[in-house]
């Protein structure tokens, strides 16, 4: 139901027709595409684990209900109301509420740089696999090819691969080192192909969202159905999801499920509301929200019992290989037949030879192996996908196979996200005008993504994985917090609850309940300052560190807790803090400057998109 | 000729022995003629004879323990270790040393197995033709390095299923292609985004040329 057909590749910022999506489906994979990225593979599944398995379940759901669904629902409305990017969006709302646009854009920016840097890790692996056996199987011989490289040695295969052959990390953030020229290779290539799909906005990502969108899905069966074929998969996701009920009482937990549901919806990033800008005025908003926020939690879980079931399969494997080292200290010790003693008869017999013969088994260096300790180690993160994941891989037959459709997997699914990004930064730029008519979009995405490249190149430095921590850890959380609160408070009192039902009412066809109106007055403002708070709380007691890795640290393979230097601070608590002073810089701007009438005479009904004013 | 091997006397040897590579407690006496015994010794020192000389077996620094672990690599395919077996291992490692230079003429029964256990595992050593002392460990140590592959395809095991103790094997070369394979897809995928890059934008620029000519009257 397009409104406008046949859409001319030009913004509207430059009074040409707005582009619109082909079908509602593009719209649809577009937003879920933006909302389901590289966090539900490998942050809910760690947060599941470490907070009681199912359990966490009971916080997260209430989290998407009293904030989740009203904060994304409020996006989608006003986008599709008011047919504009976020700048336009707040600056038509109220002039003083512009610093918002402007702060979504910059930290949409911020965090399109590092994400496509994780991206191009991601493509390395993936570049990497096509080979049997796998580069990360095995370690390398030392330079007299007498034995391994000490430093793999003392790790592991797949943590030199990721630390030494894919990184070559320093043992410092001060340290940069050299630029790796396969890391920076990589990263051309992933915004060569960022650019290939957005070229021309919704026009390109509407035909690629058909496969970075439904691909994932594709490979998160396959592994379902192998992960739960494996052996130890079934036991290991029974342990995983038993709920723990009772750390519910931390109330760390109920902090990690309101910021996880926030982030993994991708709010306050301005990206939803590009998208839905591009929607007929008359469309059913409120079922989209909920249907996107559902896909997603869904997709979550989906996912979630997929890595499990793998993780379950390698926590089983590791226990079998403990034991079978143990087995094999002891007929060695003992000089016993090989292969007489079973896994399973393994206590036993220890238990016998223990009570004949305790100075000589005390005297092995026998380790101890139990399941739940295999188990528990919890990984989230770069780490659970470089390392726990790839030494998975290992020991499943056709590994080559499985490693190319996990990190094929692992990048179509941050692609639709960055897709989400660069609309965020896009949309509001051509709405802005910044361009000329004349210049095509090409032009402008392309110079975006150019400007995204060169910014990024530090991230392929020696020390560049240290950086994208510092970037993840303080430059989007506080400021999408900001953000979103700000997004609640301008359209439940600035823009107004009765002039917003109304729209909604012509948007969907009746007005929003109770439901949605105590949650935007209420509840969510609420919810959003008490996380705010409770952020700055344990951003101000926990002292900033970073875990190094260094070859030579004495207990070495720990990672080695450093504080970081004070320039580095500063440039944390920098990030923290300056795109939200968008917020307070644009309203001052424009208290000093001449006030003009911004206000659009709004009709009954829905009348047609208009110039938001002079921004 | 095979060694005379009594299991009772394998059994009070295993008794007698410490769980770390030092020599056991047992000894072979052997002389030139004859083929050699195993006897179970109170104590480690060398015991002279009226003809026959005594040579600890597990002499420490030219004796060599051997593990093979063959169920762990032939599973159901295992075959039981027995004399003959011995008898095999004992040419392989003659063999190897008559590779050597100055050792050619060394003979089957100029190497001595002691102490098999049901592991299977055993000490060898090997004595130079006037069987009056063993052979240096070097020597031994660069010769079944040398022949290391012969001796595990003997008896289809590898190098971690037939463990020479303290001879260290040499470890593979890497296998590294003359081209990365990651470069040639890589290659691939780049070279093929460009080309679709350039013919979006070449569509792009005919459609706006087209667009000058023919101004749009649909509106």
């Amino acid at each position: 139901m397009a409104w406008a057909g046949g859409a001319e590749p030009r913004g509207d910022g430059r009074g040409d027709k707005r582009p619109a999506w082909d079908n509602r489906c593009q719209y649809l994979l577009s937003c879920i595409g933006f909302a389901v990225g590289l966090g539900n593979i490998w942050r809910f599944p760690y947060l599941c684990q470490t907070h009681g398995g199912g359990a966490f379940l009971i916080p997260y759901l209430i989290a998407l209900v009293l904030e989740g669904i009203p904060i994304f629902y409020i996006e989608l409305a006003i986008g599709q109301r008011l047919q504009r990017g976020s700048i336009g969006v707040w600056t038509a709302i109220s002039p003083y509420l512009g610093g918002v646009g402007l702060g979504c854009l910059t930290v949409s920016f911020l965090v399109s740089l590092y994400y496509n840097t994780v991206l191009s890790w991601v493509l390395w692996y993936l570049l990497n696999s096509f080979q049997d056996p796998l580069p990360w199987s095995s370690c390398p011989l030392d330079i007299n090819h007498t034995a391994f490289e000490a430093e793999c040695q003392a790790s592991s295969t797949v943590s030199y691969f990721w630390y030494r052959q894919t990184l070559n990390i320093t043992a410092d953030i001060s340290d940069n080192g050299s630029i790796q020229w396969r890391l920076l290779a990589c990263l051309a290539a992933s915004w060569a192909v960022v650019y290939l799909c957005v070229i021309r906005g919704i026009e390109t990502t509407g035909k690629a969202i058909y496969f970075t969108a439904l691909f994932p899905y594709l490979v998160l069966t396959i592994f379902l159905i192998r992960g739960l074929t494996l052996p130890g998969a079934v036991r290991g996701l029974i342990y995983l999801f038993t709920p723990n009920v009772r750390t519910l009482r931390n109330p760390q937990v109920w902090l990690d499920a309101a910021t996880q549901i926030f982030f993994s919806l991708s709010l306050a990033f301005g990206g939803h509301i590009a998208f839905a800008s591009y929607n007929p005025p008359r469309n059913n908003c409120e079922k989209d929200a909920v249907t996107i926020a559902l896909v997603n939690s869904m997709t979550s879980l989906y996912a979630s019992i997929a890595v499990f079931s793998v993780l379950g399969f390698k926590a089983a494997n590791d226990h079998g290989h403990c034991l079978d080292r143990n087995l094999l200290r002891l007929l060695n010790a003992f000089d016993l037949p090989d292969q007489s003693i079973s896994r399973d008869d393994y206590a036993a017999v220890l238990a016998h030879l223990n009570a004949s013969q305790p100075e000589s088994v005390a005297r092995l260096p026998l380790e101890v192996c139990h399941l739940e300790d295999f188990l528990d180690k919890s990984a989230s993160g770069t780490g659970l996908a470089f390392i726990v994941f790839t030494e998975a891989v290992l020991h499943m037959p056709g590994a080559p196979g499985w490693a190319v459709l996990f990190f094929g997997m692992l990048f179509t699914l941050g692609l639709s996200s960055m897709f989400g990004n660069m609309e965020g930064i896009i949309t509001p730029l051509l709405d802005m005008g910044v361009v000329r008519r004349s210049v095509p979009k090409e032009v402008l995405t392309g110079l975006v993504c150019l400007l995204c490249l060169l910014l990024a190149t530090g991230f392929a430095l020696q020390s560049g994985s240290y950086w994208l921590q510092v970037f993840d850890n303080y430059a989007a959380p506080l400021n999408l917090i900001i953000f979103a609160f700000f997004e609640v408070v301008g359209v439940a009192y600035v823009y107004g609850m009765p002039r917003f039902s109304d729209d909604i009412a012509c948007m969907t066809g009746r007005r929003p309940g109770l439901y949605w109106r105590v949650t935007w007055k209420v509840i969510s403002p609420l919810l959003l300052l008490t996380i705010f708070v409770a952020y700055i709380a344990v951003l101000a007691w926990t002292p900033l560190s970073y875990r190094a890795w260094d070859p030579r640290y004495a207990r070495f393979p720990s990672w080695q807790e450093k504080s970081y230097p004070g320039w580095v601070q500063a440039t944390c608590v920098l990030l923290c803090f300056l795109p939200a002073l968008w917020v307070p810089a644009v309203a001052l701007v424009q208290q000093l400057a001449k006030r003009r009438q911004k206000q659009d005479t709004w009709q009954d009904g829905c009348p047609k998109p208009q110039d938001g004013g002079a921004s | 000729m095979a060694t005379v091997l009594d299991s009772a006397h394998i059994e009070h040897c295993r008794h007698r022995r410490m769980f770390h590579w030092t020599a056991p407690l047992c000894t072979i006496n052997f002389e030139s003629t004859q083929p050699p015994e195993l006897r179970a010794d109170q104590n480690d020192s060398l015991r002279g004879g009226s003809s026959p000389r005594m040579f600890t077996c597990g002499d420490a620094e030219n004796a060599f323990k051997v593990r093979l672990s063959i169920r762990t690599a032939l599973g159901d395919k295992a075959y039981a270790w027995d004399t003959n077996e011995e008898y095999l291992f004992k040419a392989m490692v003659a063999f190897s040393m008559r590779k050597v230079p100055n050792r050619e003429t060394t003979e089957i029964s100029n190497v001595l197995l002691c102490n098999v256990t049901q592991r299977v595992s055993f000490w060898f050593v090997v004595t130079d033709p006037s069987k009056n002392h063993t052979l240096p460990a070097v020597e031994i140590q660069s010769a079944i390095r040398m022949n290391r592959n012969r001796i595990n395809n003997a008896f289809f095991l590898n190098d971690q299923t037939l463990e020479f103790l303290k001879i260290p094997s040499t470890l593979a070369p890497p296998t590294d292609p003359s081209m990365p394979i990651w470069i040639i897809i890589f290659s691939v995928i780049f070279c093929i985004v460009i080309v679709a890059v350039m013919l979006l934008i070449l569509s792009g620029i005919r459609q706006r040329r087209r667009e000058t000519f023919r101004p749009l009257g649909k509106l």
